[in-house]
């Protein structure tokens, strides 16, 4: 079967149901993939979309996804966009399917940062672009198969309305729906739809990928598995020195923020809001999160193995014997709003210097700086917190 | 059409009244209304997602007008008496003008023309306020049905208008009846324990349960067995969750994160797994309860190894971890990294202190005030052996962290134990703060960065060591603590102030011996005294004037008039404002009534004005050794 070659990777399990399902040749309308970043749904559900079509006629495997009228793939867009964008996505897309094209990772094309775009399902795009496909007949194939990717970005209006096509489709209508967040969908929009899990690919799974896919070397290819975590898709794009780099700021900002070097914070969080868009800046935070577990699985365990930077190992000792009442947990806790907050356009200045000021109380082991008995709660921004 | 597979969820869409499940409140009143002629003219069916409001809807309007049970879904749409409408999608005000021309065309065919409207709940609020009139006397030939899943946001005006019908959940018997029923007519074979694992996966919602046969038949071909069915559907399995707890009992973290990143890789669901999580340690309470096993939804394999595991828990223990499992459940919603939540979550469940832990440590605490006597007797005992104290002091106090830290982590569910502890932390904190003031006695010549000598603070920072010692303990108990403390510290400072002056008068007597009278004092005791007054200041007065007066310099004795001498003008007047207040603290200082008098020294303010923050900073460096260690270990730098 197609399905169990190795250009797709890992998802043992998931490859298995597929495979069953395409052989038992009872095909829902509907299918939801549900999993982490980078587990690589959007090419499992590319691939499945070509063995349905082709489970019958066996005659032209190779013609891909992209040439096949039968097959439409739609991604979240920004409300400015035009169908023009969307293809050019496709194209770059139909090189290699495991390249990322969401907007949320990649902003522009040509990797020019600092445009912030929301790219969602909008009322309108679903009007004009998706439901006209829907009332096609199929062309080649047996079905017509709809992608959609990173459905829980769809309005409330559009899920709704999508709701009554989800559920009785015209024959010869196949819905592929990916997400991330699978908890944030609706669950009228969950129940009529067969639900397949993708879980986190392996580290072995992803180094292996990147040594045959990629030819990357194998010392790298195992640090780069590490830090991304199994997610195989950033792997691709990861600019590891651009990674390393950050890392070192993000170091320095928590030892700055340790002895409140009101200088250097500055600098570092100046540096920071200049060359980052929002989106880079919430990646910032959670490779800060990803830190900060470290710090306290280490404080936990003494054991260097289940630490993400691994690479880091040194600093991390360092950190943990020398703070030791610490409170990580809580440093934590106050990530959680940031990037909430960051979405809703608050200064990131503020917010990391607030951040800043809070680390060094926590660090040493003291109470956070309390804002329960200022005024401004009513600030918008600052909900969240409650 | 029949060549082409259709999911179970369309083949086995209900015909009839009788073919819905588990409906029958709704089923038979209309029912009955239909062979009684009594219609209402709106309807409006409400409940969760899969439970048939769709289908009666559409079998009360085939019912109406004796339309053949064969014609579904689009087919009827076509039959021009029944018009089936998505609100979502036409939710705007024209939509709702379209629909009322349509109402008043009377039917071509048949007694009644049909109006459903789905997904009711998206209509905009002018779409309502239109529909409203139409709605209230429609004429006689129109029957609206609504159906939704969110009736909270239908305008009350509407609701008012139509007679409505709340669908309930299916139960996860009555499902599995009817998937015996379809699997038997489908011919496929599968066990009862599956069919068991499908409709409580399923949760209260037929389609969903069909969906998850539709998948599990997939997967598993024509012979569906229990094994595969986890596999297929990606259950957590409750071997994993006794892993999963066996971990967390044995304190093993390494496994448990070892565990922890297999799930993520076989693609379980956090969510779920925390689901499962909290209905394992539901069961496991149940089970160490013991008497109400059949609460228990499981085999009776499984129920023995969950009375097995319950023995080795604590009830209150189970609880707790319930409380954290639970609310982690909730916030993990929000969060962009769920897998760093949830293995920090395991990490605070596997240092959670046991119940049984706790009550040594109340034990210990308990014994601990009689221990702390002992210090203060032996101190005025040893005059000499001021160092020797401090270590056993501080011995003491970390002994006393770790005490007041492994009571922290006691649990909502342990308040009455919690209480009793406050009880006790509070003896042993009213005697802790003398101690604190007789170390700060003792150590008043180097000014330490831990003895501030605010109540409120020492106490935060009992509470911030401790609670960052180690472990996170749980916010509700650190409140509940908190505001024990609070009540303490609030009980402190009258008696806090008696120690301390009776403490300095001692003091005096011993250091300055110059006092001939309790009334009088001379110049020189007053300058020895007068760093610690203003120690002694700190947070009892508001930041300014207290930078005001550690400028100012005493000069010297007129009577009982203390002649201060400051910098410049803006100072004088403040101090002169403040002497009053100033001259009381010191007299609770000293014991005696001292009045200021304020001078400016014109020749010092030029000199101090060419003192630039940095070079008074230099000075303070070389005055302070333990800042000058500060500033070389951690090269502090000054910040303005």
């Amino acid at each position: 079967m197609a399905f169990l070659s190795d250009d797709l990777i890992g998802q043992q399990r998931v490859k298995e149901l597929l495979n069953s399902i395409i052989k038992s040749d009872r095909i829902s309308h509907a299918y939801l993939f549900s999993g982490p970043k980078g587990s690589g749904m959007l090419p499992f559900a590319l691939r499945f979309a070509e063995c349905i079509k082709n489970s019958k006629n066996n005659t032209n495997i190779e013609s891909s996804w992209q040439k096949h009228p039968d097959i439409h793939v739609f991604i979240p867009m920004p409300s400015s966009a035009g169908s023009q964008e969307r293809n050019e996505r496709l194209e770059w897309l139909n090189e290699d399917n495991y390249n990322l094209i969401e907007y949320a990772d990649r902003p522009d094309l040509d990797k020019e940062r600092g445009r912030n775009r929301q790219a969602f399902y909008s009322i309108d795009y679903f009007r004009s672009e998706i439901r006209p496909v829907t009332r096609l007949r199929p062309y080649q194939g047996e079905k017509i198969v709809v992608i959609m990717t990173k459905v829980e970005t769809m309005r409330k209006e559009t899920a709704n309305s999508f709701l009554k096509l989800l559920e009785e489709p015209s024959e010869g209508l196949l819905f592929i729906l990916t997400t991330h967040h699978y908890e944030q969908l609706l669950p009228t929009i969950i129940s009529r739809c067969q639900h397949i899990a993708f879980g986190k690919n392996t580290l072995t799974d992803v180094q292996k990928a990147l040594i045959n896919r990629d030819q990357m070397p194998k010392k790298k290819a195992a640090l780069v598995a590490k830090l991304t975590q199994g997610n195989y898709a950033k792997t691709r794009d990861i600019d590891l020195d651009f990674i390393q780099q950050s890392r070192a700021e993000m170091i320095d900002f928590i030892r700055s923020s340790y002895v409140l070097d009101a200088i250097k914070i500055n600098s570092i969080i100046l540096n920071w809001t200049s060359t980052r868009n929002t989106e880079g800046l919430i990646q910032l935070i959670e490779l800060l999160e990803s830190f900060l577990r470290d710090l306290v699985v280490y404080t936990h365990t003494q054991n260097t193995e289940s630490l993400i930077h691994e690479d880091e190992v040194e600093t991390i000792k360092n950190i943990v014997l020398n703070l030791k009442k610490a409170d990580y947990h809580a440093m934590i806790d106050l990530l959680a709003p940031v990037s909430a907050e960051l979405r809703q356009n608050v200064q990131p200045k503020l917010l990391f210097t607030v951040l800043a000021f809070n680390f060094s109380m926590l660090l040493r082991g003291q109470d956070e700086f309390s804002v329960k008995d200022y005024a401004f709660k009513h600030l918008p921004a600052l909900k969240s917190r409650s | 059409m029949s060549n082409i597979y259709r999911a179970l969820t369309r083949k086995y869409r209900p015909q009839s009244f009788k073919d819905i499940v588990s409906q029958e409140h709704v089923s038979n009143t209309l029912l009955n209304a239909v062979q009684k002629n009594r219609l209402s003219h709106a309807y409006m069916f409400c409940g969760p997602r899969g439970v048939g409001k769709t289908t009666m809807a559409r079998v009360l309007a085939r019912v109406i007008n004796d339309i053949s049970d064969q014609i579904d879904g689009e087919a009827l749409n076509q039959t021009l008496n029944i018009i089936e409408i998505d609100a979502a999608s036409n939710n705007k005000v024209e939509d709702v003008h379209h629909l009322r021309e349509s109402v008043r065309i009377p039917p071509q065919n048949g007694r009644y023309k049909i109006f459903i409207v789905d997904e009711v709940h998206m209509l905009s609020k002018a779409a309502f306020n239109a529909l409203l009139k139409t709605l209230e006397e429609p004429p006689e030939h129109a029957i609206f049905i609504f159906a939704t899943t969110e009736p909270h946001k239908v305008l009350p005006t509407i609701l008012s208008r139509v007679q409505r019908f709340d669908f309930k959940r299916i139960s996860v018997e009555e499902i599995v009846h009817c998937l015996e029923k379809i699997t038997i007519n489908e011919g496929i074979s599968i066990d009862h324990e599956s069919l068991h694992v499908i409709a409580k996966k399923a949760d209260g919602a037929l389609r969903d349960a069909l969906g998850l046969l539709d998948q599990a038949i997939a997967f598993c071909g024509d012979n569906v067995t229990h094994k595969t069915l986890l596999k297929a559907l990606n259950v957590v399995s409750s071997d994993r969750l006794f892993e999963f707890m066996e971990c967390v009992i044995k304190r093993d973290t390494s496994a448990g994160l070892h565990l922890i990143n297999i799930l993520l890789q076989e693609g379980y669901d956090i969510q779920e797994f925390l689901a499962a999580l909290v209905e394992h340690l539901r069961n496991l309470y149940i089970a160490k309860q013991g008497e109400q096993m059949a609460l228990i939804e499981a085999s009776m394999d499984t129920k023995a190894k969950y009375f097995d595991a319950a023995s080795t828990l604590d009830q209150t223990d189970i609880m707790r971890y319930l409380y954290l499992v639970s609310e982690q459940q909730v916030k993990i919603k929000e969060l962009s990294q769920p897998r760093i939540a949830f293995e920090l979550m395991f990490l605070k469940m596997v240092h959670l202190e046991t119940l049984d832990g706790l009550k040594k440590l109340i034990k210990k605490v308990a014994s601990l005030p009689i221990n702390v006597g002992e210090v203060e007797t032996n101190q005025t005992d040893k005059n000499e052996g001021e160092e020797a104290v401090l270590d056993v002091m501080k011995k003491k106090e970390t002994e006393h962290n770790s005490k007041i830290q492994g009571i922290q982590e006691s649990e909502v569910m342990a308040e009455a134990e919690i209480k009793h502890e406050i009880e006790t932390v509070k003896k042993s904190l009213s005697k802790r703060s003398k101690v604190k003031h007789i170390l700060d006695d003792v150590d008043l010549g180097t000014p330490s960065l831990g003895s501030s000598s605010d109540p409120k603070t020492v106490s935060s920072t009992i509470i911030s060591a401790n609670h960052n010692e180690q472990d996170q303990p749980h916010r509700r108990s650190k409140e509940l603590i908190q505001t024990g403390l609070e009540d303490t510290t609030e009980s402190i400072p009258p008696k806090k102030i008696k120690t301390k002056s009776s403490g300095k008068n001692k003091s005096n007597k011993a250091k300055s011996k110059v006092k001939d009278n309790q009334n009088r004092l001379s110049f020189d005791a007053i300058m020895t005294e007068w760093p610690i007054f203003l120690k002694g200041l700190k947070g009892r007065i508001p930041k300014i004037l207290e930078l005001q007066i550690e400028r100012v310099k005493p000069i010297g004795l007129l009577d009982d008039q203390l002649v201060l001498e400051c910098n410049n003008q803006l100072s004088k007047q403040m101090l002169d404002q403040q002497a009053r207040e100033l001259s009381l603290l010191l007299k609770e200082h000293l014991g005696v009534v001292v009045r200021l008098k304020i001078n400016i020294n014109a020749n010092k303010t030029n000199q101090a004005k060419e003192k630039s923050p940095y070079e008074f900073f230099k000075e303070l460096i070389q005055r302070d050794p333990i800042l000058k260690d500060i500033v070389d270990k951690l090269g502090a730098e000054l910040e303005y």
